[in-house]
């Protein structure tokens, strides 16, 4: 099986470029020519039954010609790209590109068409990876897992290039082109360069030039509406919190006067008595209660790509943009090479950090849960509540829960499923999210 | 890819004019193109889709329930022609469709049931599927029409117009086509060519002989039928009864579409009465004909060619052969042996069994034609001699002999055709008329194959029997004995021979030659052994002389060079280089390799008094000479002199 497996993820990766020249080779009409041509050689092979060997020479003849007009596009251009730097997954973005016709002859009838950066899956992945439905496939389907692999390449170039046709450019000029692209999938999208097309006179197939035009940009995880949620938890004192202070909240709360000393911020010197004293007066204000929000994403998976992880960081960000925290603070916390928490709220940083962060999370294959023990006590003292993002719901994750629970933070868990049945816990309550329909699940929280 | 307007309703009446199918075909191209007029779109869902899928599904049955009710042999081909109308559905659905597509998935009946989703599948359009059907189906239906290669070629290019590239000229679009047309004409007589060419090339290599049991015909054919002139075997006259005779090779009892079987007719050994000596039948006098048949490289099995009535095969070199009740007498031959034997026959086709009930069958699908023909000439009420004359008659009156089919024609099979509409076709629908129509009146008739000895080469003194010399007739029961009968029309000999060329002279003799050269090898005399030996010996002496005369050239090459070689020493002891030698010692030598003039020039430059340069020169030149040219004598003596002179010289 492991030789199969081998064979096939070889085939495919030979295959898929093959098929990219294909679909640069071939017009529509060239496809409906091979097929005509197939069908007029088996209905035509006995010539002394029917003249449809006619019809086949006739093909034939036009698809050699055809085929040896397309071999020649001798044509110079120059291209670039004015980009947005992010763009949203399931999201049309629009850009423009600016084609540069460097010959002394006016080009018409062309196509223009993005090249992405072809990356394939490893063999691992391929072997792992479960394209979502794919239980719903017949046996021969699950067994070659063509359809597997081609999932695995849409998620990798994330874009599904299509042919737009150029206005005319005229001798040594250029055109701006209007574009659009749709990413299918978070992460960094790839772009190599642009490929222009020419039909060939009689338009069957086409002759293509590659322009090397390297771009990446961001895409954030696809964002679902989520209603106001109701956080769980209370204000919680913070030792330091002043250096967190903005202008709002309590940190303007008066509590002292003291002398200065050494390494005091200027700012806080207290002008008044500093004129009335003479001395250097240092304000000191009350210490500071906010509220501290955990968003903990599980991204534990035992595959490399699924669409339950994809949902999970997908919820993930949905829900960072949606906490307020202008008056709060929102910790994220996941595992990936290491434990991370990152802190977006009250001026430290922004929610669109939090989203490129997201952009960026590859499921974790080589750890256990359990590691991110340590990273939620570490901040639990800090916390007024916590938002769970899970996989599955096992005792590890109860285990987690049963952690915050000890702590006192109250928690509100979301567990992504795929269509399998969670047991309903007694102490916790379990918000269960289909991945195939997270607006469904989301809408309910 | 949208096709152009009014596309897809003028193929449609191409398709129907090329089939016959016009009264179908209008209302359909009007169906087609109704979008036109009628303004009303519809939304279709996938259950929409299914109910016309269902109704062309429903045609499709209906097309082939109809085929299976009419005896269609070959459904692919009576499907396919239908293909315009089995689609029709489709194709309206998806013009008064809103989006103009047509949802793919449900064309199959399972992707209908998943409920798979429109990205799967997107909905495409059908039009251009729809052309490409039409043209299909105009080329499986049509009979052999001239028009439907310019037919093709026109809508082809119709629709390659409205997909051409907008980055090159319409000049070198047109001429792209132009050049696309004549290729494809050019293509499809040439393979037309080709194909005539393969089947001669098979028919000459492979020359197998008919199965005894099974020989398909060319009834049916659509194209005109080719013959080849090359020879198959000879036939040497002893005593016989007419100038054509008739050789059987295999007759046949069951007739159905276009192959006659050999029914209830198993092959049985027979054994040899004397080494080569065959009975085939017995009889109480002495058969008062006789020929010799001869054949080279007969290959696999080999079915005896037999005159009418033959009763012993004599000097067959063969350890078994068999035999059937029609009369057939076959045997393997792997070393591919020449076939040389004699035959002794009565010309009455005595050795075939009684008849019995499959003599009498007609198929069903024959019976309408036969019994409106045998109609036409009230044959039920005549006895069976009138109706043997009648017959006769009315074939070589009536009916003409020829080798184009000219298409599939209106009736329902190739024989009803023959019968009802044409009135012209080969020997093979003759003699299966005549057996068929013989039957239909109580006659018991069989068919029968092979050739006629028509052809007498007065050079060879044998009977030449060509590919084209193939023949069919009828054998028919009359009065308690078998008889054959020839209904072919008239002179089908001549008109086969009309198409001999030239060249066909030289194949002739090519034939001949081989034919000869086998007969010698496989002689009994060993002609051709003793021929080798001598040719053997002729080669020997041949190579001797060559060797010997090499030899004698080679020796006279190494003398030449020899002579060479001294002309050139001849210049090695010129007095020239003593002086060389001499200056040397006076401590001017010459470096290795150096050309003598530099080193004339370097010794002037470093000591200008050292001797007379001008003269020096002049030796250098002479020494050259010397060395070089063709009359040293005359230079060494100067050299010498000179030499001499400079020696004077030198301080």
């Amino acid at each position: 099986m492991e030789r199969l497996n081998r064979f096939f993820y070889k085939t495919y990766t030979w295959g898929y470029p093959a098929g990219i020249r294909r679909r640069n080779r071939f017009a529509k009409p060239g496809y409906a020519a091979s097929a005509a041509i197939i069908a007029a050689a088996i209905f035509g092979m006995n010539t002394l039954q029917t003249t449809v060997y006619q019809l086949f020479t006739l093909l034939a003849a036009l698809f050699i010609f055809a085929l040896f007009s397309s071999f020649r596009f001798r044509a110079r251009f120059r291209a670039e790209r004015k980009l947005p730097t992010i763009a949203t997954a399931g999201e049309k973005f629009s850009y423009t590109v600016r084609i540069e016709n460097l010959t002394d002859k006016k080009q018409l009838g062309l196509i223009f068409q993005e090249i992405p950066n072809l990356r394939f899956p490893t063999y691992d992945e391929f072997l792992l990876a479960r394209e979502p439905g794919e239980l719903k496939r017949n046996r021969w389907d699950r067994a070659v897992k063509f359809h597997r692999f081609q999932w695995l390449m849409k998620q990798h170039i994330r874009i599904s290039p299509k042919e737009q046709e150029l206005p005319e450019i005229g001798a040594n000029s250029y055109v701006h082109l209007y574009s659009e692209l749709t990413p299918h999938r978070r992460g960094i999208l790839e772009l190599n360069g642009v490929y222009i097309k020419r039909p060939e006179p009689l338009g069957l197939f086409k002759a293509f030039i590659q322009i090397p035009l390297h771009d990446r940009i961001l895409v954030l995880p696809k964002r679902y509406p989520i209603p106001s949620i109701d956080l769980p938890g209370t204000r919680k004192h913070h030792t330091g919190g002043v250096a967190l202070a903005s202008a709002v909240g309590n940190t303007n709360e008066f509590h002292s006067l003291r002398e200065y000393q050494p390494g005091d911020p200027m700012r806080r010197l207290h002008w008044k008595s500093v004129a009335k004293t003479g001395e250097l007066i240092i304000r000191e204000n009350e210490d500071e209660y906010f509220v501290r929000h955990a968003l903990i994403l599980d991204t534990f998976a035992t595959e490399p790509t699924t669409n339950r992880f994809e949902t999970a960081v997908s919820i993930a960000a949905s829900l960072a943009c949606t906490i307020r925290t202008q008056d709060s603070l929102l910790d994220l916390m996941f595992v990936e090479d290491k434990a991370y928490c990152f802190t977006a709220g009250r001026g430290i940083d922004h929610t669109a950090k939090m989203l490129e962060l997201l952009a960026c999370v590859e499921p974790c294959t080589d750890k256990k849960f359990p590691d991110i023990f340590p990273l939620v006590a570490e901040h639990a003292a800090l916390l007024s509540g916590c938002i769970c993002i899970f996989q599955t719901w096992d005792d590890d994750r109860r285990k987690l829960a049963e952690l915050l629970s000890a702590r006192g933070i109250p928690a509100k868990i979301l567990v992504v499923t795929e269509g399998e049945t969670i047991e309903p816990s007694d102490r916790f309550s379990l918000h269960i999210i289909d991945a195939a329909s997270p607006e469904e699940g989301l809408a309910k929280l | 890819m949208k096709t152009p307007p009014l596309l897809l309703a003028i193929s449609i009446l191409f398709w129907g004019w090329q089939t016959g199918l016009l009264f179908f075909a209008v209302p359909m191209a009007v169906g087609i193109e109704l979008h036109r007029l009628v303004k009303k779109r519809w939304e279709m869902n996938r259950a929409d889709w299914s109910k016309v899928t269902d109704f062309s599904a429903i045609l499709l049955l209906s097309v082939l329930a109809h085929d299976l009710l009419q005896d269609e042999k070959q459904l692919v081909y009576a499907v396919g022609k239908m293909l315009p109308l089995i689609l029709l559905p489709l194709i309206i659905a998806q013009q008064f469709n809103l989006s103009g597509k047509t949802d793919i998935a449900a064309l199959s009946l399972l992707e209908r049931k998943k409920k798979t989703s429109v990205d799967r599948y997107p909905p495409a359009d059908i039009s251009p599927a729809y052309f490409i059907a039409a043209l299909l189906a105009a080329g499986i239906g049509n009979d052999a029409s001239e028009f439907y290669f310019p037919g093709v070629f026109l809508l082809a290019v119709w629709a390659l117009f409205s997909i051409r590239s907008r980055h090159f000229s319409l000049g070198l679009w047109a001429a792209l086509i132009v050049l696309t047309g004549s290729t494809g004409y050019l293509l499809h007589t040439g393979l037309h060519v080709l194909e005539e060419m393969m089947y001669e090339y098979s028919s000459r290599m492979l020359d197998y002989d008919p199965n005894p049991f099974k020989t398909t015909t060319a009834i049916g054919d659509i194209r005109k039928q080719k013959l080849y002139n090359f020879i198959l075997f000879r036939v040497k006259p002893e005593t016989i009864p007419n100038e054509n005779l008739l050789l059987c090779e295999a007759t046949y009892n069951t007739f159905n579409s276009r192959t006659w079987y050999a029914m209830n007719s198993p092959a049985a050994d027979l054994k040899p009465t004397a080494i080569g000596n065959w009975t085939l039948h017995e009889t109480d006098q002495t058969p008062p004909y006789s020929v010799r048949i001869r054949k080279r490289n007969p290959k696999g099995r080999v079915i005896l060619k037999l005159p009418p009535g033959t009763t012993e095969v004599q000097q067959l070199r063969t350890a078994m052969l068999q035999t059937n009740s029609m009369g057939t007498a076959s045997f393997e031959n792997p070393q591919k042996q020449l076939l040389d034997y004699r035959t002794v026959f009565t010309a009455e086709p005595s050795n075939q069994s009684p008849p019995n009930e499959l003599d009498l069958r007609i198929p069903d699908a024959e019976i309408a034609a036969i019994n409106r023909f045998s109609d036409q000439l009230q044959l039920k009420t005549k006895s069976p001699e009138q109706v043997v004359k009648i017959l006769e008659a009315h074939f070589a009156n009536e009916f003409n002999y020829s080798l184009d089919h000219k298409g599939k024609g209106k009736q329902k099979t190739p024989i009803a055709n023959f019968l009802l509409e044409r009135k012209a076709g080969h020997c093979e629908l003759f003699a299966s008329s005549t057996v068929l129509l013989l039957r239909y009146c109580g006659i018991p008739a069989r068919y029968a194959v092979g050739y006629v000895a028509a052809e007498y080469s007065p050079i060879e003194k044998h009977y030449l029997i060509r590919q084209r010399h193939a023949h069919a007739w009828t054998r028919v029961y009359l009065n308690g004995r078998w008889h054959d009968l020839d209904t072919t029309s008239g002179n089908w000999l001549e008109q086969d021979a009309e198409n001999e060329t030239f060249f066909r002279r030289f194949g002739d003799f090519g034939s001949f030659l081989s034919f000869q050269f086998q007969r010698l090898r496989e002689s009994d005399e060993n002609i051709l052994g003793k021929a080798a030996a001598a040719l053997i010996i002729i080669l020997i002496a041949l190579v001797a002389n060559r060797l010997w005369k090499q030899k004698r050239k080679k020796k006279a090459v190494e003398t030449e060079k020899t002579v060479e070689l001294e002309i050139i020493r001849n210049g090695l002891d010129s007095a020239f280089y003593q002086l060389e030698k001499q200056i040397a010692e006076k401590g001017w030598p010459r470096a290795p390799a150096e050309p003598l003039f530099d080193w004339a020039a370097r010794l002037q430059q470093a000591a200008p008094n050292l001797l007379n340069y001008e003269s020096l020169n002049r030796l250098i030149n002479l020494h050259y000479a010397l060395r070089f040219s063709n009359t040293p004598q005359i230079t060494a003596e100067k050299l010498q002199r000179i030499i001499d002179e400079l020696n004077g010289q030198v301080k």
